[in-house]
């Protein structure tokens, strides 16, 4: 439990950096917000008009950096992080819309990718030059391709020639948003391809990581052992993969904390309402306050997903646990 | 050929009385393990090499067998095999090891491990033949705890056995190598070298095997306690009548503890003798180089000669004898000739070596024709 308080502190103490990294860096860059908002105006812009805008963006007072910095704290506390230039809604509100798609999708992919990968990876990984092997340069091939290409060709394909999936979207649009069995299952029907598109690009990784470190591990005295024991294959594999999952349990806390950030071309290729697409969309705007807000979430995200990564390893590898102390 | 040591009387029938492990009085000749014709291939085709070449064993019930070698020699090799634990691209190609397993019911069946099949082989594994290794901290699941060793084995082959049950029996196991039983929830990197082998031992036992194979199970361990270890395993040793094979290459230690000797070199058995025979008066120019390569444990120290050269390459051996390039009494017909393990004279001891047949008019050297116990340099044996 010490190792666990103090990997903790060590977090708060890196949330902190990046969330005033997180203020400095807009006020490194040239303009504001409020000029690029006069710019998009193309009519004449009074004085008491740029008042106004200025303190619609609560950027009415006079205060020093310091000061600043403070108020941008509080704020932070209480959810408040400012309002959207462009779409003129306060951005915690806009975030709180967009996060739960990217996190359903690209979550629920990057597990399945995770399961699947490390499954067959371990059984690949047992039976090494057998004919399975042949399944690694498939997978391969579709993690080779770029993405963008797969999921257009999937999109082309399977939704528009063949009709076996929905097209565009994350739901039909006869379905009223809610927690309703119709809304559900639309949600899941208009998610399957985007999955089974991600889980094919991503799902080599998994494989091949896991296949080498099973066989890494075949070749350790304990596996050697555990068939002198007399057990059962299925527990002698067992042995083996509960060793060889660790360094692809690593890799999954780090796919996790990216799963925020969202799978830009994704979101563009299905036209789904995730982080991804409301990034590219800030930053095309430059949308400030917007994109200070995409990138808080991110962070914190990345963040908390190392720490779960963490205590699970401290979990499954004892060794860890007296090494972390030092 | 035979290396079979001739015995006042051979079994010729299933003894159905006195086959429970302790009684060792009376179950002594008995064979609990017969190797025959014994080859063990590498690769195959021009790049193959020969690691184990027509070994022929007998290893009686509660009887010590000692196989000593330098690195190479193929002695690992050679139990692995007969276990068939051996790894890819290792390959029986011949032969026969036939494993005398005994039942509950005290019903002893022969088993050729070569021929067995998967399942078979489960059923006599740990049951009837254990393994300890060199690296007892590579031997145990990193991530698992002790506990898990014990439990995992016993849920395995005894599966009547309750978890409370279980675990008395690992507390037990534990004790008997002088553990406590707070070691069973602590994980592998939490013990010393000696707790770990230790763990190995008691893990090794938990089943009573018939016959428990250690390889190198003292090399990584500090001297005090490779002494201590010793001692322990002839205790156990003498309490629950197992019989085992020690494979080192400190023969020295060996015969401390074994009853009977076989020198591995270069694939094949070079001399086969009574331990403290063999130690006191070694008759092939191998094993006596083998044993001025190490320190004697008691008695006056001598000068360490070692043995010039190295072992020949397998892919390529040498066509007479495989020590003659190496050997100080090497004559021409060796460097031609490959001499076989043949029993010689006295007391049931076998040799392959030249110097030592009968139809050859060689004189055996002095230093190869002392009588035992001729040494001051052996301590009680």
């Amino acid at each position: 439990m010490r190792i666990v308080a103090r990997r903790l502190g060590l977090y708060l103490l890196t949330a902190w950096v990046a969330v005033t990294a997180n203020f400095i860096l807009p006020r490194l860059m040239p303009g504001n917000p409020v000029q690029t908002l006069i710019g998009k105006i193309t009519s004449q812009v009074t004085p008491a008009e740029i008042r106004a805008i200025r303190l619609s963006f609560g950027m009415g007072f006079k205060q020093g950096i310091i000061a600043q910095y403070f108020t941008y704290l509080g704020q932070l506390f209480h959810g408040n992080l400012g309002v959207s230039i462009t779409l003129g809604s306060p951005v915690s509100s806009i975030l709180r819309e967009s996060v739960p798609w990217t996190i359903g999708l690209i979550g629920i992919s990057t597990i399945i990718s995770f399961a699947l990968g490390t499954l067959a990876g371990a059984l690949l990984g047992w039976t090494r030059g057998s004919r399975f092997d042949s399944m690694i340069p498939t997978a391969t091939f579709f993690q080779a391709v770029p993405y963008f290409f797969l999921g257009t060709v999937m999109l082309l394909v399977f939704g528009s020639n063949l009709h076996w999936f929905p097209v565009l979207g994350a739901y039909s649009q006869s379905a009223t948003p809610g927690w309703n069995w119709t809304f559900i299952a639309s949600v899941l029907r208009y998610g399957e391809l985007p999955v089974i598109s991600i889980v094919l690009s991503s799902v080599a990784g998994w494989m091949l990581g896991m296949r080498n470190m099973m066989i890494t591990m075949i070749g350790e005295d304990f596996v050697l052992m555990a068939v002198a024991k007399g057990l059962p294959r299925r527990k002698v594999i067992a042995h083996a993969a509960r060793n060889a999952v660790l360094p692809s349990i690593a890799n999954l806390s780090l796919a996790i904390g990216l799963v925020v950030s969202g799978a830009l071309l994704v979101e563009l290729v299905f036209n789904y309402p995730g982080v991804g697409d409301l990034l590219l969309q800030a930053v095309l705007n430059e949308d400030y306050p917007l994109i200070q807000g995409i990138f808080l979430v991110i962070t914190l995200t990345v963040l908390a997903a190392n720490l779960i990564a963490d205590v699970v390893y401290l979990v499954l590898d004892p060794r860890t646990r007296s090494e972390a102390a030092v | 050929m035979s290396a079979t040591i001739p015995r006042e009387h051979e079994p010729t029938e299933v003894v159905d009385v006195a086959t429970s492990a302790v009684a060792t009085g009376v179950a002594r000749h008995e064979p609990v393990l017969e190797i025959e014709g014994f080859s063990v291939d590498y690769g195959a085709g021009a790049s193959m090499v020969r690691a184990v070449d027509e070994v022929t064993l007998r290893l009686d019930r509660s009887r010590v067998l000692g196989i000593a070698g330098e690195s190479g020699s193929g002695k690992s090799t050679l139990v692995y095999a007969m276990t068939r634990l051996l790894r890819a691209p290792g390959l029986i190609s011949g032969g026969r090891v036939l494993l005398h397993t005994t039942d509950d019911d005290g019903v002893v069946t022969p088993v050729n491990l070569v021929e067995a099949s998967e399942s078979e082989l489960r059923k006599v594994r740990w049951s009837h033949v254990s393994i300890v290794l060199q690296s007892a901290l590579s031997a145990l699941n990193p991530v698992l705890r002790i506990g898990r060793e014990f439990d995992e084995v016993l849920k395995t082959h005894r599966k009547d056995m309750t978890k409370a049950q279980r675990r008395a029996r690992a507390v037990e196991l534990l004790r008997l190598v002088g553990l406590t039983e707070d070691r069973l929830d602590r994980y592998p990197h939490e013990l010393s070298g000696g707790q770990r082998q230790r763990v190995m031992i008691a893990v090794a036992l938990a089943l009573d095997p018939e016959l428990v194979i250690m390889d190198e199970p003292t090399t990584a361990l500090d001297v005090v306690t490779q002494r201590e270890i010793i001692s322990e395993l002839a205790t156990l040793r003498a309490r629950f009548g197992f019989a085992m094979i020690f494979i080192t290459h400190d023969l020295s230690l060996l015969v401390e503890l074994a009853d009977e000797i076989a020198v591995m070199y270069a694939g094949s058995i070079v001399e086969r003798a009574g331990a403290r025979e063999l130690y006191e008066a070694p008759r092939h120019p191998y094993t006596l180089g083998l044993l001025h390569s190490f320190p004697p444990l008691h008695g006056e120290r001598r000068e360490l000669t070692g043995i010039p050269g190295s072992p020949p390459d397998l892919a390529d051996p040498p066509a007479g004898c495989r020590f003659a390039p190496r050997c100080t009494f090497a004559m021409a017909r060796c460097l031609t000739e490959r001499p076989t393990l043949r029993e010689f004279g006295d007391e049931g001891r076998s040799v392959a070596c030249w110097l030592f047949d009968p139809a050859s008019a060689s004189r055996v050297p002095v230093e190869l024709s002392l009588a035992p116990s001729a040494r001051q340099t052996v301590g009680e044996p």
